[in-house]
């Protein structure tokens, strides 16, 4: 069933794309690209829940109702629904758009490594999951899964003359353009804080750029394009919202107090 | 907040599995396992560890690397070179074993891709096939006597008449190359991606490909004699007897082809694909099917008998006449022997 629904479209699509330019990295970059604005009206609707919901946090009842209730966990949850209620904010809606999403993005990424058959299971259950009527097996395979100086099946690594080691370079940026994701949707937490979810924002903005470059790096090089590509798009489409705290990303920005100037709102 | 990091932590790590997983990194399912019967000994190549096992019980005699690690898999089927046993990693490494107690003799670390198919040894050399694209050439030392590359990943045993190796490559050709020096003496586009290799019979090669089509390449001039375009892909080499070719196809038939001009002689719909080599024994030629079954297609393409086996057969099937070697993949047994009857013998379940 899934495979039927998803895993095998997503091949076929990709393969097909691959069959127009008959360059593999060319293939996954438009891949990603297209099948991420067709996800747009979802990530959109995400972003808008997202920043409401950080707007409410700054919000004095808001604050207030924290204050009161500090220990009184189930009223606290009663008065905080009051208020999603009464300011029409449902705090489900900035996870459901991720929670539709997240079935998409296995997918995209099971369909990646199988397209990227490296040993005769793969290519077997490969030529099974490709439309006879779209795609030659005879005129597609073997894939040419050269790209730039990488070989998108095989883990990437630059050796430099000297070095007895050779340098990660895709998930070094897979690492960078993760961090940037993550850090430019973060509203500057105000100093002397104790929040603790502007807490756990910051431990998820340094763990999850470590796990990405982790998967970079023990992945196939094709899987690090494509998380590379998806963090450029979602930076991109952040930026349009025109909320992104760019300020972030330079060492000071965190002492500084939140201001319209650092929120661009658009 | 610790109750809260912790969850975050562990939903993170499990992401991090759950993507590793689907990658099939470092899994054996990723290929199927060979096996090679010599005469005092099995070799069974599966998948963390190369077995030496007893033909009589299937016990172990040795095994190697003594302890397994999922970076190392050996699948490619071991080769017997004379007073050596050659075994080949998805790790890139090549390994000459000692047969009666698996002490290295020596390793071979030149390629950079894995071994899917098996070497191929002649009196005085070691032919290996690796993904890396090249097909390398060895002393029985060990040195590299010269090497030859294609445009994409040899995956399947070469053949030799004592002067040309012949090897076939993903890249859809079929390579014809001087035993001696490796140079290429011609190269025959067949069409499409090439994973078995060929049947070497009366100056006629026998090459399946995964489009469906056999192709019969003259040796001599690499001409291709005849095409035959048949309903699935083909993975196997053929087997041949009485002037006629028996293989299976990824669909669901096994088929026997005449070798003078490629007719198909019969069809038998075996109701499930058929990946590995068939092998001949008494009555006719046993094949094993993705379903986990044994079946016996006598020479006149009557359907003898099945056996059912358990997991999937995909694997070369092997017999020294007496005794016949079913790998499975994906199943209890990964290597099961039978006699000729389709009997079960014993099995070996691992270490």
């Amino acid at each position: 069933m899934w495979d039927t629904i998803i895993i095998t479209p997503f091949i076929n699509f990709l393969l097909w794309i691959y069959s127009l330019i008959g360059n593999f990295g060319l293939a996954i970059i438009i891949f990603t690209v297209v099948t991420r604005v067709i996800l747009y009206p979802l990530t959109a609707k995400q972003i808008k829940s997202s920043q409401a919901m950080q707007e409410l946090t700054k919000n004095k009842r808001y604050i207030e109702i924290q204050e009161k209730y500090k220990g009184d966990k189930e009223k606290l949850a009663q008065e905080q629904m009051k208020l999603y209620q009464e300011m029409k904010i449902s705090p489900f809606s900035s996870c459901l758009p991720t929670l539709l999403q997240f079935p998409i993005i296995i997918g995209l990424y099971q369909a990646l490594i199988q397209v990227l058959a490296s040993a005769p299971l793969d290519m077997l259950k490969l030529t099974r999951h490709m439309y006879p009527a779209l795609l030659k097996v005879a005129d597609l395979l073997p894939l040419n899964s050269k790209f730039l100086w990488m070989d998108m099946g095989m883990p990437e690594r630059v050796f430099i003359p000297g070095l007895s080691f050779g340098i990660p370079v895709l998930a070094i940026i897979v690492v960078i353009t993760t961090y940037i994701s993550t850090k430019i949707i973060t509203p500057p937490s105000t100093p002397g804080s104790t929040d603790q979810s502007a807490m756990m924002t910051n431990m998820m903005n340094i763990y999850m750029p470590l796990l990405m470059g982790w998967m970079a790096w023990t992945l196939s090089s094709g899987l690090a394009l494509y998380f590379v590509v998806q963090n450029l798009i979602q930076i991109t489409q952040y930026a349009a919202t025109g909320r992104v705290y760019w300020n972030n990303l330079l060492p000071k920005s965190k002492q500084q107090p939140v201001t319209k100037q650092t929120a661009k709102k658009p | 907040m610790k109750n809260k990091i912790l969850p975050l932590l562990s939903a993170l790590l499990l992401a991090g599995i759950f993507l590793s997983a689907c990658t099939g990194a470092g899994s054996t399912a990723s290929s199927w396992s060979g096996v090679t019967m010599a005469e005092n000994a099995i070799y069974f190549a599966g998948a963390t560890q190369v077995f030496s096992l007893r033909p009589d019980n299937g016990n172990i005699i040795w095994t190697y690397p003594e302890k397994g690690a999922a970076t190392r898999l050996f699948l490619a089927a071991p080769t017997v070179a004379g007073d050596q046993v050659i075994a080949g990693d998805y790790a890139g490494g090549l390994v000459s074993l000692n047969p009666s107690n698996g002490s290295e003799n020596w390793t071979f670390a030149e390629a950079k891709g894995k071994y899917v198919g098996s070497a191929l040894a002649t009196d005085s050399m070691i032919i290996v096939p690796n993904a890396d694209n090249h097909l390398y050439a060895l002393d029985m030392q060990g040195k590299l006597k010269w090497k030859f590359a294609a445009t994409h990943a040899f995956w399947s045993q070469p053949v030799t008449d004592g002067k040309l190796v012949f090897a076939s490559s993903l890249d859809h050709y079929l390579y014809a190359l001087d035993l001696q020096t490796g140079t290429l003496a011609w190269k025959a586009d067949l069409g499409a991606t090439l994973v078995s290799s060929p049947l070497l019979d009366s100056g006629v090669l026998y090459q399946g490909s995964i489009d469906g089509t056999m192709n019969a390449v003259d040796a001599a001039s690499g001409k291709v004699k005849w095409t035959q375009k048949l309903e699935g892909g083909i993975w196997s080499t053929p087997v041949i007897s009485e002037g006629k070719i028996f293989f299976g196809d990824q669909k669901t038939k096994v088929y026997i082809l005449d070798t003078a001009n490629g007719a198909i002689d019969q069809t038998i719909d075996v109701g499930t694909a058929i990946i590995g080599r068939g092998v001949l024994i008494k009555e006719g030629i046993a094949f094993g099917t993705e379903s986990g079954e044994l079946v016996l297609i006598g020479l006149d393409g009557k359907k003898l008998w099945s056996r059912t086996i358990g997991g999937k057969i995909y694997s070369n099937l092997v017999s020294d006449g007496t005794l016949l070697l079913v790998p499975e993949t994906q199943g209890d047994k990964p290597l099961v022997a039978l006699d000729t009857n389709g009997t079960e013998v014993w099995y070996f379940a691992g270490k």
